[in-house]
């Protein structure tokens, strides 16, 4: 219903009483000026707030909101670092995109990628770290700071170095490690990179990425109650019954939060298979990221390289939701 | 509630510095890469120039020869200092088309000259040709050299200061052992013959040839056999490259034969850095006793001081040239790398001053013999160091016969496309025509439809 004056009776009720907080105030006792006192405390505090946070805004606006936005507006043009067009740069519109996903090769690289994230973060990593972290967290377990030290090393171990000992260690014939102890069983010489590229790399990730699943499973593992447990082993529970009904559903949440972050940052893994494989043989392992740096930095064609970039970047956006959604965690 | 604004204020002030900090921190030069807008000469008329390197024996050498330059320009009264910028990186051109793009490049850079066309139609470079014009040198540099650095239009956006002969290098004393003939095979089927002999009797693969995406370098490899048919991979009327033509189906065709028959060491090439096992190990060893090679192998891959020496290399190692389709056998004048300088520096004149002293005299001649190049220019046959190489100057000489592919806009597109081709033949995912669609196919997606015929 409108009054005479066209205004809403609610928005006419407002203006009516313009300062409903001193009205508040004095009808509690309390003199005017605590209306200035509570807006300088909400200064003061948003003052800090922007003191402490700040810096990690600009930071974070300058090398990450910034570039990501500029990245997606090269997306939409023919950027390049080379050749004419890096004088005359054109809105080329969705071409770039078009281009990609009529591309084999990229959506090939999509695949790629999914395949090495699934069976190396999801399933290897996983499974593994899990296992590290249920053993380790056992009391009876001796020599836990060792066992844990030596899983934690290839964590530390930069990519580069991690990716040229795996190379030296797989190199074909009698030249490789890996090659050299098999022989000793009588088993002839494998060329591990060129017979079976992805399974390598996979493997090789797996290696390197247990330690991040440990170090997570067994905080959380730690976390619960160990009444619990002794409980169901009261009740004459089984250690597999204990994992399988107490363990795993009272750390889903971590479960959860390793499970989004290991798939994000094994999509972006780069230079751990470039040093191995270049992306080689035939293809067989040019993940997304490889395929990206090539039109990027080989071929200096940014605009198509961001244009890969974005869409790598939907693809993670869209799983981080899903695992979001289904698991309902925290994150 | 003045301490209450003094505390404000601090937190402000605190801030405020912060962010004036960071966005200094994050503009400032990262000190290791020249910038031509910071070479600005001092008050007193000094002139400092930027100089990048990307290859560690190149740059061991300019570092005994800028001192000399320094004082022979300080003879003549200019004061022109050189700092020596050392990006030795795998990727250096990716670096260095980034401090393009961002104008941040060094005044003067050192690259193959495949480079050289993108680069120069990018708008980076200095066009030399003003500069080069009233150099009297200039004159004594081999035409066919020039013409690999010259752009579309005629103009020189690089100054070449070496060159080599690229030819199929052998080991006698091997084949000798043997008992194989090391008279020069006229054509590829001769070649093949041979190859087959050594194999029967080493038992191993004998032909090192470039191939496949990890080596990446077709100008060293296969773009050698195309120069034997009578296909052009560019059309320069058109200027367009040419993607499908009975050159590239025979190239494929002669890789697919070698890699079926065994006699190229397919699982090497199919490695990343594949020259390492090969041309550095087998080579050396005699066990691959034949490889494509540059005029760059008889110093920096298996001279005294390369990477991987060869004892009485000039006796045991001897060259032919390579076979052609009509029994005309040639050698493949190829250009290394070229002096370019911004177009944004402040000082051309004095960049342009050190890239001609560099290309000039014993300069030259201690650069040349160091990386196991030829001469680009007359006149340096009796100048040591290089007087001392023969096979040096032998290569200069075999100039004037040989064949050539100058590089073009696009090269790295198009050499990724045609390794795309030869990498589905060693994987044996496609056999020769299957390769030649997709190099066509590749090329169409790397260069658009309008940058590609045939």
């Amino acid at each position: 219903m409108k009054n005479s004056t066209g205004l809403s009776g609610r928005v006419r009720g407002r203006a009516e009483t313009p300062d409903w907080s001193v009205a508040r105030a004095a009808r509690r006792g309390r003199p005017g000026p605590a209306r200035s006192a509570r807006a300088w405390r909400r200064m003061r505090t948003a003052s800090v707030v922007a003191a402490m946070a700040g810096p990690a805004l600009i930071l974070v606006g300058l090398f990450v909101v910034g570039p990501a936005v500029y990245g997606i507006y090269l997306s939409f043009t023919n950027k390049s670092l080379e050749g004419a067009t890096a004088q005359h740069t054109q809105f080329v519109g969705l071409e770039n995109y078009r281009t990609l996903f009529t591309d084999g090769g990229f959506l090939q690289s999509l695949g790629l990628s999914a395949e090495f994230v699934f069976f190396s973060a999801i399933v290897g990593q996983f499974v593994l770290g899990m296992l590290a972290a249920i053993l380790l967290s056992r009391t009876s377990i001796r020599f836990k700071g060792l066992f844990g030290a030596a899983i934690l090393l290839p964590m530390v171990v930069p990519e580069v170095v991690a990716a040229l000992a795996w190379g030296s260690m797989l190199a074909q014939g009698q030249l490789g490690t890996v090659n050299r102890g098999l022989s000793l069983f009588g088993f002839a010489p494998v060329d591990w990179l060129q017979s079976v590229p992805m399974l390598s790399i996979i493997v090789i990730n797996i290696w390197r990425g247990i330690a991040f699943a440990m170090i997570m499973f067994q905080a959380a593992i730690e976390s619960i109650p160990k009444e619990i447990e002794q409980a169901a082993r009261v009740d004459g529970a089984s250690p597999w019954q204990i994992v399988r009904h107490i363990t795993l559903p009272l750390i889903r949440g971590p479960i959860q939060l390793y499970m989004l972050v290991s798939t994000i940052t094994t999509f972006s893994i780069f230079g751990l298979v470039y040093f191995l494989t270049q992306g080689g043989p035939g293809g067989a392992t040019n993940l997304v990221a490889i395929y990206i740096y090539n039109y990027a930095f080989q071929f200096f064609e940014i605009g198509l390289g961001s244009a890969g970039s974005v869409i790598v970047l939907l693809a993670i956006v869209v799983l981080g939701f899903v695992y979001v959604r289904l698991s309902r965690a925290e994150v | 509630m003045d301490s209450q604004r003094r505390v404000r204020r601090k937190f402000l002030a605190v801030g405020a510095t912060l962010v004036v900090a960071l966005l200094a921190a994050a503009c400032s030069s990262s000190g290791s890469s020249g910038s031509s807008a910071g070479t600005a000469g001092s008050a007193s008329g000094n002139v400092t120039i930027t100089l990048l390197e990307s290859q560690q024996i190149r740059a061991t050498v300019l570092q005994q020869l800028i001192p000399q330059f320094e004082a022979a320009m300080a003879a003549k009264g200019q004061h022109i200092t050189v700092k020596l910028i050392k990006d030795i990186v795998p990727d250096d051109q990716t670096l260095l088309a980034e401090d393009y793009s961002a104008g941040t490049a060094p005044d003067v850079a050192d690259f193959g000259i495949s480079y050289l066309p993108d680069f120069a139609s990018a708008g980076y470079l200095l066009n030399l040709t003003p500069y080069l014009q009233q150099w009297p040198d200039w004159k004594q540099f081999y035409p066919s050299v020039v013409s690999q650095s010259e752009s579309p239009g005629g103009a020189i956006y690089g100054l070449v200061h070496e060159a080599s002969t690229q030819q199929i290098f052998y080991r006698a004393d091997i084949l000798t052992k043997l008992g194989i003939s090391t008279q020069q095979p006229q054509t590829w089927s001769d070649l093949i013959a041979r190859l087959q002999q050594i194999k029967a009797k080493t038992g191993q693969p004998p032909l090192i040839l470039p191939a496949g995406t990890a080596w990446a370098a077709p100008e060293q490899g296969l773009y050698n056999v195309l120069l034997g048919t009578s296909s052009q991979l560019y059309d320069q009327k058109t200027g367009k490259w040419v993607v499908s033509s009975p050159g590239i189906t025979y190239v494929y065709n002669l890789l697919a034969t070698l890699k079926n028959d065994g006699l190229i060491p397919t699982q090497d090439l199919l490695n990343p850095n594949p020259w390492e096992s090969t041309k550095y190990v087998d080579f050396p060893k005699g066990t691959m006793p034949v490889s494509f090679e540059g005029t760059w192998g008889w110093s920096y891959d298996w001279g005294a001081q390369g990477t991987a020496p060869i004892p009485d290399l000039t006796t045991k190692v001897k060259t032919w040239d390579f076979p052609a389709e009509n029994g005309s056998p040639y050698a493949d004048a190829i250009d290394g790398y070229v002096w370019a300088i911004s177009k944004n520096t402040q000082h051309p004149q004095a960049a342009v001053e050190l890239a001609e002293w560099l290309t000039t005299g014993k300069a030259l001649a201690d650069q040349l013999v160091a990386v196991g190049a030829a001469s680009p220019r007359a006149g340096m046959d009796n100048v040591a160091p290089y007087s001392g190489y023969p096979e040096l100057i032998q290569a200069e000489h075999e100039f004037s016969s040989a064949k050539a592919m100058n590089p073009e806009s696009n090269q790295s597109k198009i050499d990724e496309a045609f390794e795309m081709g030869s990498e589905a033949i060693l994987t044996g995912r496609d056999n020769a025509a299957q390769a030649a669609a997709l190099f066509a196919q590749q090329a169409n997606i790397l260069l658009g439809s309008a940058g590609v015929e045939g």
